[in-house]
């Protein structure tokens, strides 16, 4: 089939490759506009659009999908199906109506559970055993419309939003390419989600990386994995914002929430359970560095607090 | 600026330099600072709305992120504190600021905002605010800035109101006034409608002074407000179930996706309120016409609208300036609403004609200071008067152009009892209209107080301080 991909940044990229690699015709991309990133907030290209280039594939990046040209140029694609991966825009029914098959999305999570923008971080953060990613057919209801397939894929103990999103995008990107396969050859029935378990999981904002350490030490845990690597988990000491690695529960007592203990080889933390080990930590201006170093460097004196 | 870089040196010649300036220093480029005061000049200048121009200022210099975040935080907080921050410079200049050229009036007031309001460390917010002064008005303005920031920075805020304020104990509203940096007329309408010179007033006045949050409204039929959360990363709405709240940050919300798409507008969840609180009233009888009376520019229209969808029934909206009825014709898209532009008090509509009648009516927008940082300075007490008696008028028509045994919401974004109670407590005995418990129609609302009508505020309900009273014309 003559193909049409919308995604954005690298957990898109999977799927972009194996539909390279398989039977069916990329002929051309839709990807988010070049953005400012990063420090000196440079123009870069998205990771898709970057792959794009290297096959030669047309790259189109409407400011939005509502966009008359865009729609224009996508018609005269003629393309059979758009296989999306976080694109992470709307897309209006005009443009929906375009393409013979329509639209499908590869979502990670198993739907309709944590429809929305942050499913992986939703499924860390609430301490999920299973997850997983789902292909279905795109309409105007937010991650509503019916399922073709499901891969699940298990949360492990230690896992970061990070990790499980790189998992899930290669498993994901296999399904997608199945998918793509089954529409053509008429041999998928896409199947109406459950109206019971939806559940939303929205954009993860700085905020929500906060650490608050009166809080058990488990959710501390899952909330810093959660938002690990993006938007990262940060408290402040001394006025000022430090941002954190994962956390490790550890089976001790005798600290009060937010107290620091440095011992010889870690940097324990009181919650309103048992401590966590602070495993990396960033400054404000300074380069990542593990906590015991770190904690020698700015001399924490006894009871001194991270909040 | 690589216009200047690259500008052909000027030739030596044997005039000496113009002016001496010191040890000469870079141009400094302050993107935001430079936003945010040329915000407030053109606030002062050309009474400009400061949400109007900030926007557009970021737009055309492709200002993003934390910088447009701190043009917004240094623009809209300057412009809502200035009459604290005036005070305060007063005490610290040697003349008077009325002899204090417009510029760098505004330039200190940006600083004073800084130093008093913000963590920027003292010395950055000093020597930027100065930097600016500098380049645009040299050397010796600059000398008079530095010297009157260095004054402010003696003291904290807090120290501050304490020099500057009236006695609290003799002049609490005054006092209160001050410190919460409103003018005394609108602490003074705040506490009478409260009925409080105490607490209360102190946390109403607080609450009126941070920045809010923005609301979103889900267009029902099209987007759950669960939906919405979901997309912007938002929190559902306390009240309202189509509300969605959203940390402001940098960015125009007019540009998030749902927006765009036309799943949601922006609107504030009071606004929201009172609109269902009209649809919520069982009627006996036809159901079918609505009618929006002062509609521009529409947020309330679009939401009507959409409800009246999902009940089969159709709304006109009226709307007296042309370009803002325009505004509604484009946000309406293909909902059944029919715009007329005229004036609501003679709008040429059968008389009687509808089930549901809006008169969402023009007023001070003494509630909605929070949203529209620079008003609280702008707007004058003998606004009061022209504005009641259009009210009145808006309400009076209202009440003839719906049926008997139909319904009449009366919401104005203002707390002062002459715009809210006066009005309908007036018009209701002179046209026997019932006034209904309000209250009912807020359903899971708190601190409603005794009726019949409804007050809401921001420090108790996280809304703009709406006023909504329903009447039942006698059947």
């Amino acid at each position: 089939m003559r193909l049409v991909f919308a995604g954005t940044p690298e957990p898109a990229l999977p799927s972009l490759k194996a539909l390279l690699a398989s039977r069916h015709e990329v002929v051309a991309v839709v990807t988010r506009p070049d953005a400012p990133a990063g420090r000196g907030r440079k123009v870069e290209r998205s990771p898709v659009a970057a792959l794009a280039d290297e096959h030669g594939i047309e790259v189109l990046t409407p400011a939005k999908a509502s966009d008359p040209d865009f729609q224009a140029r996508l018609r005269e694609l003629e393309p059979d199906l758009c296989p999306v991966v976080a694109y992470g825009a709307l897309l209006p029914e005009s443009a929906l109506a375009i393409p013979v098959h329509g639209w499908v999305n590869l979502h990670f999570s198993v739907l309709p559970a944590w429809r929305g923008a942050a499913p992986v971080q939703a499924a860390v953060r609430h301490g999920d055993d299973i997850t997983g990613a789902t292909t279905f057919r795109i309409v105007k209801a937010l991650d509503a419309g019916p399922v073709y397939g499901v891969v699940t894929e298990r949360v492990r103990e230690r896992d970061t939003a990070g990790d499980l999103l790189a998992r899930l995008a290669e498993s994901g990107a296999q399904l997608l390419v199945s998918t793509v396969d089954g529409i053509e050859d008429g041999t998928l029935r896409p199947v109406e989600q459950s109206e019971e378990g939806v559940s939303y999981a929205p954009k993860v904002t700085v905020d929500d990386g906060r650490l608050d350490f009166s809080a058990p030490a488990a959710a501390l845990d899952r909330v810093a994995r959660a938002v690990t690597p993006d938007p990262g988990a940060w408290a402040e000491f001394r006025g000022e914002r430090l941002k954190l690695g994962p956390v490790v529960p550890v089976e001790e007592d005798g600290l009060k929430p937010g107290e620091l203990r440095v011992e010889r080889k870690r940097v324990l933390v009181g919650t309103g359970t048992t401590p966590v080990q602070l495993t990396d930590v960033q400054a404000q201006g300074k380069k990542r560095m593990a906590a015991t170093d770190w904690a020698r460097g700015v001399r924490i004196e006894a009871g001194e607090r991270i909040s | 600026m690589t216009q200047r870089s690259s500008r052909p040196s000027r030739p030596r010649g044997p005039h000496p330099p113009r002016r001496r300036t010191g040890p000469s220093r870079p141009p400094v480029e302050d993107p935001a600072r430079q936003a945010a005061l040329d915000t407030l000049r053109a606030v002062r200048q050309r009474d400009a709305y400061a949400n109007l121009v900030l926007p557009g200022l970021l737009r055309e210099r492709r200002i993003t992120g934390r910088d447009a975040a701190l043009a917004t935080e240094l623009a809209y907080g300057t412009a809502r504190a200035q009459g604290l921050l005036d005070a305060i410079l007063a005490a610290c200049s040697d003349r008077p600021l009325s002899e204090v050229d417009g510029s760098v009036l505004d330039a200190l007031r940006l600083g004073a905002y800084q130093l008093l309001r913000t963590r920027i460390p003292a010395h950055a917010a000093v020597a930027s605010t100065v930097d600016l002064v500098r380049a645009e008005l040299g050397s010796g303005a600059a000398g008079f800035a530095n010297a009157v920031l260095r004054r402010v920075t003696e003291q904290d805020e807090a120290g501050w109101v304490e020099e500057v304020a009236p006695d609290e104990d003799t002049d609490p509203i005054g006092y209160l006034a001050m410190a919460h940096a409103h003018p005394r007329w609108i602490a003074q309408a705040f506490a009478e409608a409260l009925g409080s010179r105490g607490e209360p007033l102190r946390e109403a006045l607080a609450a009126d002074d941070t920045r809010p949050l923005v609301h979103l409204a889900a267009r029902p039929g099209e987007c759950s407000a669960d939906e919405l959360a979901a997309m912007t990363g938002g929190d559902v709405a306390p009240y309202s179930p189509y509300g969605v709240h959203l940390e402001a940050g940098a960015g125009d919300p007019g540009d998030l996706d749902p927006v765009r798409e036309r799943l949601a507008s922006v609107q504030d969840e009071g606004s929201q309120l009172c609109a269902l609180a009209l649809t919520r009233v069982p009627l006996e009888g036809s159901d079918a016409r609505w009618l929006d009376l002062c509609a521009g520019p529409g947020g309330k229209a679009v939401l009507l609208g959409s409800l009246a969808v999902l009940s089969d029934a159709t709304l006109d909206a009226v709307e007296k300036a042309p370009h803002r009825a325009e505004l509604i014709r484009k946000a309406a898209g293909d909902l059944p609403i029919t715009v007329h532009v005229g004036d609501g008090r003679d709008s040429g509509l059968p008389e009687g004609g509808f089930d549901r009648v809006l008169v969402d009516a023009p007023c001070t927008g003494l509630g909605a200071l929070r949203r529209r940082p620079e008003a609280r300075w702008r707007r004058q007490p003998s606004d009061v008067a022209p504005l009641a008696r259009l009210q009145r008028e808006l309400l009076t028509a209202a009440l003839g152009l719906v049926r008997p045994g139909g319904v009449v919401a009366y919401v104005v974004c203002s707390p002062h009892l002459s715009e809210s109670v006066g009005v309908v407590g007036d018009v209701a005995r002179r046209t026997g209209a019932e006034q209904l418990d309000t209250r009912e129609y807020f359903p899971g609302v708190p601190d409603l107080g005794n009726g019949p009508h409804v007050q809401l505020w921001p420090h108790m309900h996280g809304t703009d301080a709406m006023f909504c009273s329903l009447l039942r014309r006698p059947a």
